[in-house]
C-alpha cells in the first residue's frame, strides 16, 4: 500500500511565500480534497506532490523516497492531471492513449486505448487531432491519459473544468473505481458535488496555510474560519 | 435602429459580392504574364539550343543544354511553386497568422509597411531557395560533366539562381491587385533595386578582375545563364554574359517595381475572406514553413479517417512508433532532412581542394538535416508536460528520439557514401568525419530545442568600439549549438589533417579512428549539455 507524504512543505516564489508548513498524507484507497479560494495554494500543493516543483522547505515522499518528476519510480506510480491539458499535436485521441498504455508495458494496449475511448464517450473523436477538439474534449483526453496508465496515486487539479453534467457524474464514477482499486487520490476542486461524492478527507487552505482538515461532516459541524471557507464555497 | 429596404439591401449585397467576384480580365492578363515569364525563362533558351542543334548538329551546344537540364528542373519546380498559386494570388503569411494580423490592424503599426516587410521576407526566402537550388544543381551538373567545382563558380550560380526567386515573388505579388500608378513609389523602388543590382554587378566585375571566368557558371542555373545562351550567338562572348545579366535585371526590376506598387493596396480583410486552405498550404510552402503546411493539410483532411499504423509491440518500441507516426503523417520534413544529410556527407567528397571548410559546411548541412528528422524533439520541449504520463524522464525520451533520428541519418549517410563510391567517387576522410558527427549533431538539435527563452539581459548588451554588443550576443545565443559544431569540426580537421584532404584508404585508418573518437567525445559533451538543459527547463 502506497503512502504519499508531504512533510512540513513550504514554497516560495522569490520573496512571496505561497505555502507554509503544509503536512499531509495520502493513504491508499482514500480521497483527499483540497479546498480553498483562488490563490490559496491548492495547485501548488498538487505540483509539489507530483514532483513538478521542489519545495523550498520540507519534503515530499512516496514510500520513503523523494518524489521528483524526473525519477522513474515517481513517474510510474503517480498520475497527475494538472493545469491546461498538454497533448502531442501529431497524435490522435486514440493514439495518445495507445502511446501511454504501450509505454507503460500494457499487455494489450490497443484494447486498453479502445476501452478508454468508449468509456469517455470519445468514439466520434477518436481519430481527431488535439487542435480539432474543444476545451471539454481536451479535458477528457487529459483525464483519459491518466486512466490509460497504471497508477497508485492520482492527482487531479479541478478535473471538473469544462465538463458537462453527465461527464462530471462519469468522473465521479471513474475516481470511485480507482478508490476501490486502492489508488490514493488527491483532488483540488471547487465542485461541492465532487466533495460530497468522493471526499474521505478535506484539507482547507487559506493563503498558503492549512487551516483545517477532517471529514466533510466534521468540518461543517466544527465552525470557525474553516467552516466559513468550506461552507461558503460549497454553498 | 436604421433598417435597409430590401432593394437597398440587395444592392449593398451585390456591391459587396462584386469585389469578391473573379476578375476575368485581370486573370487573363496574369495568365498571359506568367506564360511570357515562363517562356522567357525556359522555352526560349531551350528552343534556341534545340534549333542550334538541329541546324548545325553541334554536339557542344547539345552538351551545354544537357548539362543545364538538372538545374532547369530544380528552377522549374521553384518557379511553378511560386507562380501557379490558385487565382494568381499572393497570400504571404497572412493566412497563417490571422491572429497576429487582427492584432496589427487594431494596433498602431503601419499596414503598408507590414505588407512590404512580408514581401521582402518572401522575396528573400525565394531568392535563397533559388540560390541554393542553383548552387546545388550546378554542382551536380558539374560533377556529372567530370569537371572541378570552384567556390566562385558556386557563388555565381547562386547569384543567378536568386533572380528566379525574385522574379517569382514579384509575379505573385503583382497579381494580387490591380494597380494604380504612383510614380514616386516606382522611382523609389527602382532606385533601391537598382542599387542592389549595381552592387551585384560590381561584385561580378571584381570577380572577373581577379581573372575568374564567368561563362563557366552560366550553364549552371537561372535566367541569367539561359539568356546568355541566346545572346551568346548574337553578341561577342565577352559581352554576352553582361547583356544577359542586364536583361535579367530589367525583368526583375519591372516586376519588383510593379509588385511594390500593388502590395500596399492588399486589404487584410479581403485576403482573409478569400484565402482558402489550398492558398494557406501554398503560402506556408512559399514561406518555407513546412510544419504549418502540414498542419493546414491535416486540417483539410478533418473528415477523412486517420491513417492507421501498426501499434507498437512494447515499451521499447513506443518511442519509435511515435516518431515514425509523425514521419508518416508529415513525410516532407524527414525526406528533406535526408536530402540535407546526403548533401552534407557528399560535400567533402566533391570539394576536395578546400577540405576544412567543406567539413564545417558539411557538418552544418547534416545538423540542418537531422533537425528536420527530429521534429519530435521539438514537440517534447514545446511543452515539457506532454510526456508527463510516459514512464521515462524527459531527457531519456529526448535521447531515445535522438537515437532513432541519428540511426536513420547514419543509415542514409552510409548508403550515400556507398553509392558515390560505386559511381567512382571515392569517399574522402572529410565525409567520414561528417558522418561520424551525426549522433552528436542529433543531440545538438535536442540541446537547441530546449534552450528555453532568450535571456532579456542579452538584448541590452554593452557599448564597444564597434557599437552595441546586444545584437551579436542574441545572434550567438541562438546559434550557439551550430557554432559549437562548426568549431568542433574545424578543430578536428586541423588536428587530423589527413582526415579531410585525402580519399579514404587503409593508410589513414588512424586518422579515421581519431576523427571518430573525437566525434564520440563531442557526443558525450552534448549529452551532458542536454541533461543540464532539460533539468533547467523542468525547473523554469
Amino acid at each position: 500500500m502506497r503512502n504519499l507524504e508531504l512533510c512540513g512543505v513550504s514554497q516560495r516564489y522569490g520573496s512571496r511565500t505561497v505555502l507554509r508548513d503544509i503536512t499531509l498524507s495520502l493513504k491508499a484507497g482514500s480521497c483527499t480534497m483540497l479546498y480553498g479560494s483562488n490563490g490559496a495554494g491548492k495547485s501548488t500543493v498538487l505540483r509539489l506532490a507530483a514532483g513538478r516543483e521542489r519545495p523550498s522547505a520540507g519534503c515530499v515522499e512516496l514510500d520513503g523516497r523523494l518524489v521528483r518528476e524526473e525519477d522513474v519510480y515517481s513517474r510510474t506510480r503517480i498520475a497527475a492531471v494538472l493545469g491546461p491539458p498538454a497533448c502531442y499535436p501529431d497524435l490522435t485521441v486514440e493514439e495518445h492513449f495507445l502511446l501511454i498504455a504501450t509505454s507503460h508495458g500494457s499487455r494489450d494496449a490497443p484494447k486498453v486505448a479502445q476501452s478508454i475511448v468508449d468509456q469517455l464517450g470519445l468514439a466520434t473523436h477518436s481519430d481527431s487531432l488535439p487542435f480539432q477538439l474543444s476545451a471539454g474534449l481536451m479535458q477528457l483526453v487529459a483525464l483519459g491519459s491518466a486512466l490509460a496508465r497504471p497508477r497508485e496515486v492520482l492527482l487531479l487539479d479541478e478535473p471538473e473544468q469544462h465538463l458537462d453534467v453527465s461527464r462530471r457524474q462519469s468522473l465521479i464514477e471513474w475516481v470511485a473505481e480507482d478508490l476501490r482499486a486502492g489508488v490514493a487520490v488527491m483532488i483540488a476542486t471547487h465542485d461541492p458535488q465532487l466533495v460530497a461524492a468522493l471526499a474521505d478527507d478535506v484539507a482547507v487552505l487559506e493563503e498558503g496555510h492549512l487551516v483545517a482538515r477532517g471529514r466533510p461532516a466534521d468540518l461543517v459541524q466544527r465552525g470557525g474560519a474553516a467552516h466559513c471557507i468550506f461552507c461558503g464555497q460549497t454553498r | 435602429m436604421h433598417l435597409l429596404r430590401p432593394d437597398a439591401l440587395a444592392q449593398r449585397a451585390r456591391s459587396l459580392l462584386r469585389s469578391l467576384r473573379p476578375k476575368p480580365r485581370a486573370q487573363s492578363i496574369y495568365v498571359a504574364y506568367v506564360v511570357c515569364v515562363m517562356a522567357c525563362l525556359y522555352v526560349v533558351p531551350y528552343g534556341a539550343v534545340g534549333a542550334d542543334y538541329l541546324r548545325f548538329l553541334d554536339s557542344d551546344v547539345a552538351a551545354r543544354g544537357a548539362a543545364a537540364f538538372p538545374v532547369a528542373v530544380a528552377a522549374v519546380i521553384l518557379g511553378l511553386l511560386s507562380v501557379s498559386v490558385h487565382d494568381g494570388s499572393w497570400r504571404g503569411s497572412v493566412r497563417a497568422e490571422a491572429a497576429e494580423i487582427d492584432w496589427v490592424i487594431s494596433g498602431p503599426l503601419s499596414w503598408p509597411r507590414l505588407m512590404m516587410s512580408r514581401v521582402v521576407s518572401t522575396a528573400l526566402t525565394l531568392s535563397v531557395c533559388g540560390a541554393g537550388a542553383a548552387a546545388v544543381s550546378g554542382a551536380v551538373s558539374t560533377v556529372l560533366r567530370h569537371e572541378r567545382i570552384t567556390v566562385p563558380g558556386i557563388v555565381q550560380a547562386a547569384i543567378a539562381g536568386a533572380f528566379v526567386g525574385l522574379i517569382c515573388c514579384a509575379c505573385n505579388v503583382m497579381s494580387q491587385v490591380f494597380l494604380r500608378p504612383d510614380s514616386a513609389r516606382v522611382v523609389a523602388t527602382s532606385l533601391r533595386v537598382g542599387a542592389a543590382v549595381a552592387a551585384t554587378v560590381a561584385l561580378i566585375a571584381a570577380l572577373r578582375h581577379q581573372g575568374l571566368e564567368l561563362p563557366a557558371a552560366l550553364w549552371w542555373s537561372g535566367p541569367w545563364g539561359w539568356m546568355a545562351i541566346v545572346t551568346g550567338d548574337v553578341f561577342p562572348s565577352a559581352a554576352a554574359d553582361t547583356i544577359a545579366l542586364l536583361l535579367c535585371v530589367a525583368l526583375g526590376l519591372t516586376t519588383a517595381a510593379v509588385a511594390a506598387l500593388g502590395v500596399i493596396r492588399i486589404q487584410a480583410a479581403a485576403l482573409r475572406s478569400r484565402a482558402g486552405r489550398y492558398d494557406g498550404v501554398l503560402a506556408a510552402l512559399m514561406s518555407a514553413d513546412t510544419r504549418l503546411a502540414g498542419q493546414l493539410t491535416e486540417l483539410g483532411q478533418r473528415r477523412r479517417p486517420r491513417r492507421r499504423h501498426p501499434p507498437a509491440r512494447g515499451p521499447l518500441s513506443a518511442c519509435l512508433w511515435h516518431v515514425v507516426t509523425g514521419w508518416v503523417r508529415q513525410p516532407g520534413p524527414p525526406a528533406a532532412g535526408l536530402v540535407w544529410v546526403a548533401a552534407g556527407v557528399l560535400l567533402p567528397t566533391v570539394w576536395l581542394d578546400d577540405p576544412p571548410p567543406a567539413a564545417a559546411v558539411g557538418v552544418l548541412l547534416v545538423y540542418r538535416g537531422v533537425s528536420l528528422l527530429l521534429e519530435n524533439v521539438r514537440l517534447q520541449t514545446d511543452d515539457v508536460h506532454r510526456s508527463a504520463h510516459l514512464p521515462q524522464a524527459l531527457a531519456s525520451t529526448m535521447l531515445s528520439v535522438c537515437r532513432i533520428g541519428a540511426s536513420v541519418a547514419v543509415g542514409g549517410a552510409v548508403i550515400v557514401i556507398a553509392i558515390s563510391g560505386h559511381l567512382g567517387y571515392a569517399p574522402s576522410m572529410g565525409s567520414v568525419l561528417v558522418a561520424a558527427t551525426i549522433p552528436a549533431a542529433a543531440v545538438a538539435v535536442a540541446v537547441t530545442a530546449c534552450r528555453g527563452q532568450l535571456p532579456l539581459e542579452l538584448l541590452i548588451g554593452a557599448e564597444t568600439p564597434f557599437g552595441n554588443s546586444g545584437p551579436a550576443q542574441v545572434a550567438l545565443w541562438f546559434a550557439q549549438v551550430p557554432v559549437a559544431l562548426v568549431v568542433f569540426s574545424a578543430v578536428v580537421s586541423s588536428i587530423v589533417p589527413s582526415a579531410t584532404g585525402s580519399a579514404l584508404t587503409g593508410d589513414n585508418a588512424i586518422a579515421t579512428l581519431s576523427a571518430t573518437a573525437a566525434s564520440m567525445a563531442f557526443l558525450w559533451v552534448m549529452v551532458a549539455w542536454l541533461r543540464g538543459r532539460v533539468a533547467a527547463l523542468l525547473q523554469s
